[in-house]
């Protein structure tokens, strides 16, 4: 029956003109024209001065419901280099053999020529619509006329045969925004969840509710009644431009949007009652229920045909016995869907499943064999952060499994490489959901995530040449993130470049050794010197960040997020040869106020065998910084930096 | 004994029908040399090109793929581009094991299809089709087929049988039929060798076999020469008969597609005299039309059939005030014409990593980009229509230093384009370092680019920037970790920028010393891109003449505790002179550096090292000024 129902897609209408709004679609002003920057940020070469969208839905007696959605922008540019925005490009969904259709693009251009306003319009040869892929159509536009200082706009209609699902709305653009409006207007038996992310506050939020007669087709019947709509509108003003950051765990994290959700189709006019998780107690039990999900890790039995970890096992050998088993029978394929669509015998027989169809399939294993195991659905980094409260399934686009062993817990993911207990980096994005009967909850996904580096750098001076024998050994997050980059790419090619010192010539590297979760590199350096009696010696090398600092803006306005800790330490020997003396920095030791960050630099001298050793670590024991705690970090890092930088000298007593 | 029988029913199986369902694959029969090291093995791909006229290609490709690790590389997979000229007209994949046994199959209709879209390009007519179903257990062999017919010749189906650098083949056959008599087919040169005419089949063939996994992957490395691209001479595209012959013919060609397409209409003539004035000098003329482009028009890329080589008139930029580089080039063409000033366009392959040499004698159109070029009396401007903010006649890497092929009826030919080498790229920098505050050194730099040096650090792109916003830049680009850093001098005519700040990254204190890294900001990517593999080879793409110089004055209280005085070496790559001059507590650092473009692998490793040492010593060199602690 489901299928007949007309699923009446989204309505996100925006309209309606707020007193303090100053600029208007399809009326601008000599005023606007003459504008020579924008009224709230002056180094922006282009601002928004109005964008809307009205979605609107309606029955039609004998088409069922029918859903439009017009969008409206007017952009004002300031100088040259924004004329590429101009050149509008967006993508609508729109399967092969449906009838969702694009209307009346239409645009005009608004110039100041000789103190009057010239309007050029769109028109066909500006515009290119063609289909992507099967699913998808793209439409590029040539606005025509962009100048330095005009104002262009552009509308269009799409109109849906069916409702599926309320595209994101959003607020805030690279450029500033200074009106942006949303208004959707829905039949009462479609109830909708509205969630605003980001820190921009509407100027207005209304809801009305007004009824009206309207004629619906059922069982062949024509039929009239009086239909119930909410309507509500948003309308912002003057929103900044976002600017993603670096070290973010997801770039638009931040950026404000409105993400509507159809949460429940209300049993009326033929419909029927057809509820969607509003919160994440619905969809614990929604993902449980599910044949394609929870259901799946009951389904255990088949992996007793296939293989049995040895009896003499502990559980927690066991656990890793039978990831090494999946991880090694079956590769994750193409499939995007986020449930798993093959049976545990059927994933063996092809040898390979999406990463639902592996990890689900795995937890029931691990089950069957009495370990008792947890799906954690997660959205990986850049894939954006769920909400705390509001569930949107769709931004889970990842499974692991969460173990229960000996009073703790280990995550897994074999359709990753990583060893039993770890999580891919990408999985490392806040917290992941965990879905169980008893125990549902949030979980961080990045406790206890580490890397590790340690370098010993053995130094001796040969005459005017410097010789270090270099031993690199990474451990866990460090060390992954390399084995990825051995597995994927020219393995010469990334030692090469690993190696690469910038006053160092690399006479050798090679990987020494290579385990689960660590890997050791030999690299020799040389340097020849100028200069014998006064030696200036790079201690360290392969520093943290590259050597570079990683935060060079001035200012922070988001969350600064590493996947996981990392640990340095740098150990270098050097003997000073006799007739000579050292000079080495200072000792140091910062420790911040939680402990979190951490720096040492210590110099040993042993006149017995003129032996000198620096040893230095650099900590950073925490993955989340908020925006306050850029400046402390930042010095951190530039003082660690600088720290390590500076060279040993060894000159002539 | 298992091996050979295997081998030769691998040859029989393959040769005869390779798609034969029930065929049986032998991992054990494939010589060690092709699997070692390999994730996939080419067992047989055949590729057969028909020419029945200029309008009548057809192409069919048969490839059996055995898939040996599928980990990192998408393998087994169909790819293949079409557009509004060609049509695939069936494409087929049979997944089976080693044994034969299929697993799956897929027709067309299975298969995913996508526009091009490169980010750049609104509106093309390219499509792929493309497919890849299956990562599962390995080993496990894919047999792929389909058959495309175009309707046009100017663009063959080119043969390029390597497509992993993890590949080893063990068989290929590349083929070609022309039926259309009295029309010559060629091919460009390849590391993979070239056809060859058998009169028995009258088919030019090209057989490739027991490629290992490293000679495929030394193939790869240069991709031109990993592929054979058929030229038809004379060709039809959308309509359009053509030749190739000559270059002459084909800048016939490209002057008959595009004839008439410079003219504007009395209005807009009108517009652009006005534009010109009273300007009587040509260079002054071009200057200020390429200006009046610049702040006008716009780079919008739509290559839709013919329109690929076919500009947009002239009237239609000047009504829309956008098009891609031809529209915009024809148009440039079209002012000057206004001005009576002969331009011609200049197809040429765009971009910092241009490989491909045009050959004089052997005419291929292997361009991506067209620009204009002027001859005046004395010198020839060339000009990049589609970008904002050069300068009149800057190609700069985009474009310069490379052959491209001037289009004028029977005198087309190709020409060098502007020439940049390290005579006319400049990067000069001076840091003036005041101790007399000794816990923060006040500093000033100043900076002249010239050349392609205007590059450098991309400061030829902030051009429009915002003072604030070029002032981040410069903190977070150019002079790193400065504080107070204060904008003093920015411009773009002289490509002169200079400013004041206090303290930066580059000195370090250490105990009672300032350690001050004489390395600033001076040298290009590119040449340190030139030693990241000093162990294979030295090859710097672009010439430079770099002067660093530094002056540091230093208070009572502070000395010179180590610096260099002398220091030079020359060599035919690269040429350095660094001295220092000490007067009334003031020290002068010049540092020159020559850096020559050019290939430098006659060398030995040897030498390349020693160069390498050298190198590094001069740019890495330390000053350190010692002061005493104030109580």
């Amino acid at each position: 029956m489901i299928k007949n129902i007309f699923l009446l897609l989204l309505a996100s209408s925006l309209y309606g003109v707020s007193l303090a709004q100053k600029y208007k679609f399809g009326d601008v002003t000599p005023e606007l024209l003459q504008l020579q920057t924008c009224p709230i940020d002056s180094n922006a070469n282009a601002m928004i001065t109005f964008e809307s969208g009205i979605l609107h839905s309606d029955f039609h007696d004998t088409r069922g419901m029918k859903t439009t959605f017009t969008h409206r922008t007017q952009i004002k540019l300031f100088d040259n280099r924004a004329k590429v925005r101009g050149t509008v490009v967006f993508f609508y969904i729109s399967p092969e053999r449906n009838s969702i259709r694009l209307n009346s693009i239409k645009g005009h251009t608004y110039n100041l020529e000789n103190g009057k306003i010239k309007k050029t319009e769109l028109s066909d040869e500006n515009v290119f619509e063609e289909r992507f892929n099967r699913y998808l159509k793209k439409v590029s536009i040539a606005i025509p006329n962009v100048v330095d200082g005009c104002v262009f706009e552009y509308e269009y209609t799409l109109s849906y045969p069916y409702l599926t699902f309320i595209p994101d709305w959003n607020i805030q653009y690279d450029i500033p925004v200074l009106y942006n409006e949303m208004e959707t207007e829905l039949p009462e038996n479609f109830v909708f969840q509205v969630n605003m992310l980001g820190s921009i506050s509407p100027v207005l939020d209304e809801q009305e509710f007004h009824e009206r007669m309207v004629s619906y087709y059922q069982q062949k019947k024509i039929c009239t009644a009086s239909i119930g709509y909410n309507k509500r509108k948003f309308k912002f003003e003057n929103i900044p431009a976002f600017k993603p950051e670096p070290y973010t765990a997801n770039t638009n994290d931040g950026k404000a949007i409105i993400k509507v959700h159809l949460i429940n189709i209300i049993n009326k006019f033929g419909y029927h009652n057809i509820n969607f998780a509003s919160n994440y107690k619905e969809l614990n039990q929604e993902l449980l229920d599910d044949e394609d999900f929870g259901r799946v890790c009951e389904k255990g039995s088949y992996i007793k045909k296939i293989f049995e970890p040895d009896h003499k096992l502990s559980i927690v050998e066991k656990a890793k016995a039978i990831h090494s088993f999946f991880e090694s029978q079956v590769k994750i394929d193409e499939n995007l869907k986020r449930h798993s669509v093959k049976s545990g015998n059927k994933l063996f027989k092809d040898g390979s499943g999406s990463t639902f169809d592996i990890n689900l399939n795995y937890i029931a294993a691990l089950n069957e064999y009495g370990i008792k195991t947890v799906p954690v659905i997660l959205s990986t980094r850049g894939n954006g952060t769920p909400h705390p409260t509001y569930p949107d399934k769709n931004i889970f686009n990842y499974v692991v499994a969460l173990s229960y062993i000996d009073d703790q817990e280990y995550f897994s993911d074999p359709s990753s490489s990583l060893p039993f207990g770890y999580l891919p980096e990408k999985c490392l994005n806040h917290n992941g959901w965990v879905v169980s009967k008893s125990n549902a909850r949030w979980m961080s996904l990045k406790q206890n995530r580490v890397g590790k580096q340690i370098v010993l750098n053995n130094v001796e001076i040969n005459d005017n040449v410097l010789n270090y024998i270099s031993t690199v050994k990474k451990e866990e997050y460090l060390a992954f993130s390399d084995m990825e980059e051995l597995r994927t790419n020219d393995k010469d090619d990334f030692l090469n470049e690993m190696s690469s010192e910038n006053e160092l010539i690399t006479d050798s590297i090679a990987v020494a050794e290579e385990n689960t979760t660590n890997i050791k590199y030999q690299i020799s350096y040389s340097k020849v010197v100028e200069d014998k009696d006064y030696l200036l010696i790079q201690p360290f090398t392969l520093l943290p960040f590259d050597g570079e600092q990683p935060f060079v803006a001035e200012k922070r306005s988001s969350m600064i997020d590493f996947p996981y800790k990392r640990e340095y330490k740098y150990i270098f020997n050097v003997k000073v040869p006799e007739g000579m003396k050292y000079q080495a920095p200072e000792n140091m030791h910062i420790v911040t106020e939680h402990q979190d960050l951490i720096f040492k630099y210590q110099t040993s001298f042993n006149s017995n065998n003129s032996a000198l050793t620096v040893v230095s670590e650099f900590k950073i024991l925490k993955n989340e910084f908020l925006p306050d705690e850029y400046g402390v970090l930042k010095d951190f890092i530039q003082k660690a930096l600088n720290e390590l930088s500076k060279p040993i000298i060894i000159k002539k007593i | 004994m298992n091996r050979l029988i295997g081998a030769i029913a691998l040859s029989i199986l393959g040769f005869i029908n390779p798609f034969d369902l029930n065929s049986q694959y032998d991992i054990s029969a494939i010589p060690d040399t092709i699997l070692r090291d390999a994730t996939s093995v080419v067992l047989e791909n055949f590729e057969t090109l028909e020419v029945y006229s200029k309008t009548n290609i057809i192409y069919r490709k048969e490839k059996i793929i055995l898939v040996l690790d599928n980990t990192t590389d998408q393998l087994g997979d169909l790819n293949t581009y079409f557009n509004k000229f060609s049509k695939i007209e069936d494409a087929q994949m049979v997944i089976s094991t080693t044994e034969g046994k299929v697993i799956k199959k897929f027709k067309k209709n299975d298969m995913a299809f996508q526009a091009v879209f490169d980010g750049m390009t609104i509106a093309n007519d390219y499509k792929i089709l493309f497919w890849r179903p299956y990562k599962g257990r390995t080993p496990y062999v894919v047999k792929i087929s389909w058959t495309e017919s175009a309707k046009e010749s100017f663009a063959l189906k080119s043969y390029n049988p390597i497509t992993s650098e993890n590949m080893s083949i063990l068989k290929s056959e590349y083929k070609v039929i022309n039926y259309d008599e009295g029309n010559t087919v060629r091919f460009t040169a390849s590391d993979l060798g070239t056809p060859t005419y058998d009169a028995v089949s009258k088919a030019y063939i090209l057989k490739n076999s027991n490629l290992t996994r490293i000679k495929c992957k030394k193939i790869s490395e240069n991709f031109e020469r990993s592929i054979v691209r058929p030229i038809l001479e004379n060709f039809n595209m959308d309509g359009f008969e053509g030749s190739i012959a000559t270059w002459q013919d084909f800048g016939l060609w490209m002057e008959y597609i595009n004839k008439n397409r410079d003219l504007l209409d009395p209005k807009s003539t009108l517009e652009i005299k006005k534009q010109i004035g009273d300007l009587k000098d040509k260079k002054e003329v071009v200057s200020n039309l390429y200006q009046y482009l610049q702040k006008n028009m716009r780079y919008v890329s739509i290559q839709l059939g013919i329109g690929g080589f076919q500009t947009m008139t002239a009237q239609e930029v000047h009504n829309n005030k956008y098009g891609d580089c031809k529209a915009l080039s024809n148009y440039m063409k079209a002012m000057l014409k206004v001005a009576d000033i002969n331009s011609y366009y200049i197809l040429v392959q765009a971009g910092e990593s241009h490989i491909y040499n045009h050959n004089p004698d052997f005419p291929f159109n292997n361009f991506n980009h067209l620009i204009l070029g002027v001859p005046l009396q004395q010198d020839t401007i060339f000009l990049e229509c589609t970008v904002q903010n050069n300068a009149t006649g800057y190609l700069g890497s985009f474009t310069g230093n490379r052959k491209a092929f001037w289009i004028d009826g029977n005198n087309s030919k190709l020409v060098k384009t502007k020439i940049y080498n390290h005579t006319n790229n400049n990067i000069f920098v001076k840091t003036k370092i005041n101790f007399s505050n000794h816990v923060n050194p006040a500093c000033t730099t100043d900076i002249t680019l010239q050349g392609m040096g205007i590059e450098h650090l991309r400061l030829n792109q902030t051009q429009s920037h915002p003072d604030d916003v070029f002032r981040k830049y410069i903190q977070e680009n150019v002079i790193k970790g400065a504080k107070d850093l204060k904008v003093e001098t920015r411009n773009y005519d002289a490509y002169n920028f200079s400013m004041s700040y206090e303290n930066s990254d580059y000195i370090l204190k250490q105990n009672n010393n300032n350690i001050i890294n004489l390395s600033s900001i001076s040298i290009p990517e590119s040449i340190f891109k030139g030693f990241s593999d000093i162990k294979k080879k030295l090859v710097f793409d672009t010439g430079y003449t770099i002067e660093d110089m530094y002056e540091i004055e230093l208070p009572p209280n502070c000395t010179i505790e180590k610096i260099d005085t002398v220091q030079t070496f020359t060599s035919d790559a690269i040429q350095t002179d660094f001295h220092t001059e000490i007067k009334d507590k003031t020290i002068t650092v010049h540092k020159k550096m020559v850096v020559i473009a050019g290939d430098f692998n006659r060398k030995t490793r040897v030498e390349r090292e020693e160069l390498a040492h050298q190198f590094h010593n001069f740019i890495f060199q330390k000053c350190i000024i010692a002061c005493e602690l104030k109580p």
